[in-house]
C-alpha cells in the first residue's frame, strides 16, 4: 500500500515541480532563444520543445540539484534555438569527419592549473557555441557523450566531435600559454 | 585525474555567458503557448503514472503475479478506502490503547533490533521455472499480527503499514500464489541496518517534506501554483497519520527501557482479543 500511495503522490509532485520550474524560468528562457532567433513565435516553440525534451526523458532532469537545473535548460534552449535558426536559415550544420579522434583528451587540475582561470573562462567563451554547449552538459552535469547528444538532439558522432574539437583547443591554448609564461 | 577545476570553470563561463537573462522582463505568453503547455504537463503526469504502473505491474509479473484487476482499479479501490476510513475516524486516528504491559510483551516477542520487514525468496512455479518474491519475514508479519489482535490497529488500518507482499494473487479464493519446490531466501530487501523503525521513520519524514514544501510554496506569491495548500492538506489528513502513530508505536518499541517488572517476572498473563472479538488470556513464560 504504501509503493502504490508514493506513486500516486510522486506523479504528482514531479508534474507540480516541472510546472513550477517552468513558471520561474520561462520568461527567461524565452529571452535566451529570443536571442538567437529574433522571432517571438520561434522563441516560445524552442521554450515548448525544451520542456518537450524534458518531459521525454524527465529523469535526468530530476537527478539535477534543483539549484542547476536552471544552468542545465540554459544550454538546452540556447541549443534549440540555434539549431532551429539554422534549419529554417538552412545552413548546413558543419560537416563530420568520420574516424572521430579522441573525445577524452584530458583537462585534468594539473593542465588547468599551469593557466589562470580568467584566462581560460574567456577562451571557452570565444570557443564555437555548439562546442561550448556539449562541453557544458559533459562537464557540468556529468552526461554521457551519448546522452549530451541526445539532450542537444545532434547525433553521438557530432558531440563527440564537438567535444573532442573543444577539449584539444583548450588544451593548445593552456600548453601555449604555459610556454609563454616560462 | 579529477577534473574538477574543468566544471567549476564551465561553471564560471555560464554565469558569465548567461547573466544578461538573470532578471529577464516577464514576457507574455501567446494562448497558442499556454494551451500546448498544460496539454504538456497533463501529458506528462499521465505518461509518468503509466510508466509507475508498467514497473510495479512488472515486478508482479516477475514474482509470478497473476492480476485480478487493473493496478489502476486497484489504486482507486485503495484511495475510496482510506477516504471513508478517514471520514469514519472523522480525520483523527489515534493510538488505541496500547498499555505499558502489551508493550513489554511485544518486546518480549520480538528483537526488534534485529528485526527485518521482507526478504527475496526463490522458489519453483507450477511450471518449474524458478521465480523470485518479495515476503514479508514471517516475524514482521506477525508483529503486524499481534498489533492487530491487540485491538492497535483495525485490519483496514492495518493495510495502510503493511508492506506490501508479492506476488499479490488476486484470484477468487486463494489469497497468495502457491509456493512449490525449494524455497531459497536469497536476500533480505532493506538496506543492511535499516529496520521497520528506520523505513517507516524516512516515509514519514518524505511525508512531512511534502507537506512542509507544498505549505511554504503556498504563501509565497512568487511561486505558488493553485491546489498548493490543499495538495499539502490532503497528505496531512489522508496519508500521514497512520503512519505517524505507527512510527510513534515502533519508537516507543525500541526504546531501550523494558519495563523492570515485566524482566524480573517469570509469567505474565495478558489478555488478547482476536478478530471476532473473542477474548484469550495467554499466559506468557519468560525463558
Amino acid at each position: 500500500m504504501i509503493d502504490i500511495t508514493f506513486a500516486v503522490i510522486e506523479n504528482e509532485e514531479e508534474r507540480r515541480e516541472l510546472e513550477e520550474f517552468y513558471s520561474e524560468n520561462k520568461s527567461r528562457l524565452f529571452r535566451i532563444a529570443l536571442s538567437k532567433l529574433h522571432n517571438a513565435s520561434d522563441a516560445e516553440d524552442a521554450v515548448q520543445e525544451v520542456f518537450v525534451r524534458i518531459a521525454d526523458k524527465p529523469e535526468r532532469f530530476f537527478d539535477i540539484p534543483p539549484g542547476e537545473r536552471t544552468a542545465y535548460t540554459d544550454v538546452i534552449v540556447r541549443n534549440v534555438a540555434v539549431d532551429m535558426f539554422n534549419r529554417r536559415a538552412l545552413i548546413p550544420v558543419d560537416p563530420l569527419e568520420e574516424g572521430i579522434g579522441d573525445s577524452d583528451i584530458l583537462l585534468d587540475d594539473g593542465l588547468l592549473g599551469r593557466c589562470s582561470r580568467d584566462e581560460i573562462v574567456e577562451f571557452i567563451e570565444r570557443l564555437p557555441e555548439l562546442q561550448r554547449n556539449v562541453l557544458s552538459l559533459h562537464c557540468l552535469f556529468d552526461l554521457t557523450i551519448d546522452e549530451t547528444a541526445q539532450r542537444l538532439g545532434i547525433s553521438l558522432a557530432a558531440a563527440k566531435k564537438r567535444l573532442m574539437l573543444a577539449r584539444k583547443a583548450i588544451r593548445a591554448f593552456i600548453e601555449e600559454r604555459g610556454k609563454d609564461h616560462e | 585525474m579529477s577534473e574538477t577545476t574543468l566544471k567549476e570553470i564551465m561553471l564560471e563561463v555560464h554565469r558569465r555567458e548567461f547573466a544578461e537573462f538573470d532578471n529577464a522582463p516577464e514576457h507574455k505568453f501567446s494562448l497558442r503557448h499556454r494551451i500546448n503547455m498544460k496539454l504538456l504537463f497533463m501529458k506528462f503526469e499521465r505518461r509518468q503514472r503509466k510508466l509507475r504502473e508498467k514497473e510495479l505491474s512488472e515486478m508482479n509479473e516477475n514474482a509470478g503475479y497473476v492480476p485480478g484487476s487493473s493496478l489502476k482499479q486497484r489504486v482507486t479501490l485503495a484511495l475510496i478506502v482510506i477516504i471513508l476510513m478517514t471520514l469514519l475516524a472523522g480525520w483523527f486516528i489515534p493510538i488505541r490503547g496500547i498499555s505499558e504491559d502489551q508493550i513489554n510483551w511485544l518486546r518480549g516477542r520480538y528483537d526488534f533490533h534485529t528485526m527485518k520487514q521482507s526478504v527475496v525468496l526463490a522458489f519453483t512455479d507450477e511450471y518449474g521455472t524458478t521465480q523470485y518474491s518479495y515476503r514479508t519475514t514471517p516475524e514482521y508479519s506477525s508483529f503486524l499480527d499481534d498489533l492487530s489482535d491487540l485491538g492497535v490497529y483495525s485490519e483496514a488500518e492495518m493495510g495502510e503499514i503493511r508492506v506490501r507482499q508479492l506476488p499479490l494473487d488476486t484470484r477468487p479464493g486463494s489469497e497468495e500464489t502457491p509456493l512449490l519446490g525449494d524455497i531459497i531466501v536469497i536476500g533480505e530487501t532493506a538496506p543492511e541496518g535499516e529496520g521497520p523503525l528506520d523505513s517507516v521513520r524516512k516515509f514519514v519524514a518524505r511525508l512531512e517534506n511534502m507537506i512542509g514544501f507544498y505549505e511554504e510554496r503556498a504563501e509565497d506569491p512568487f511561486r505558488a501554483v493553485k491546489g498548493d495548500a490543499e495538495f499539502a492538506e490532503l497528505i496531512r489528513e489522508r496519508y500521514l497519520p497512520i503512519p505517524k502513530s505507527f512510527l510513534e508505536l515502533l519508537e516507543k518499541l525500541y526504546s531501550d527501557s523494558p519495563d523492570d517488572d515485566v524482566s524480573e517476572s517469570q509469567t505474565k498473563n495478558l489478555s488478547v482479543l482476536d478478530k471476532d472479538d473473542r477474548v484469550y488470556l495467554l499466559k506468557i513464560h519468560k525463558l
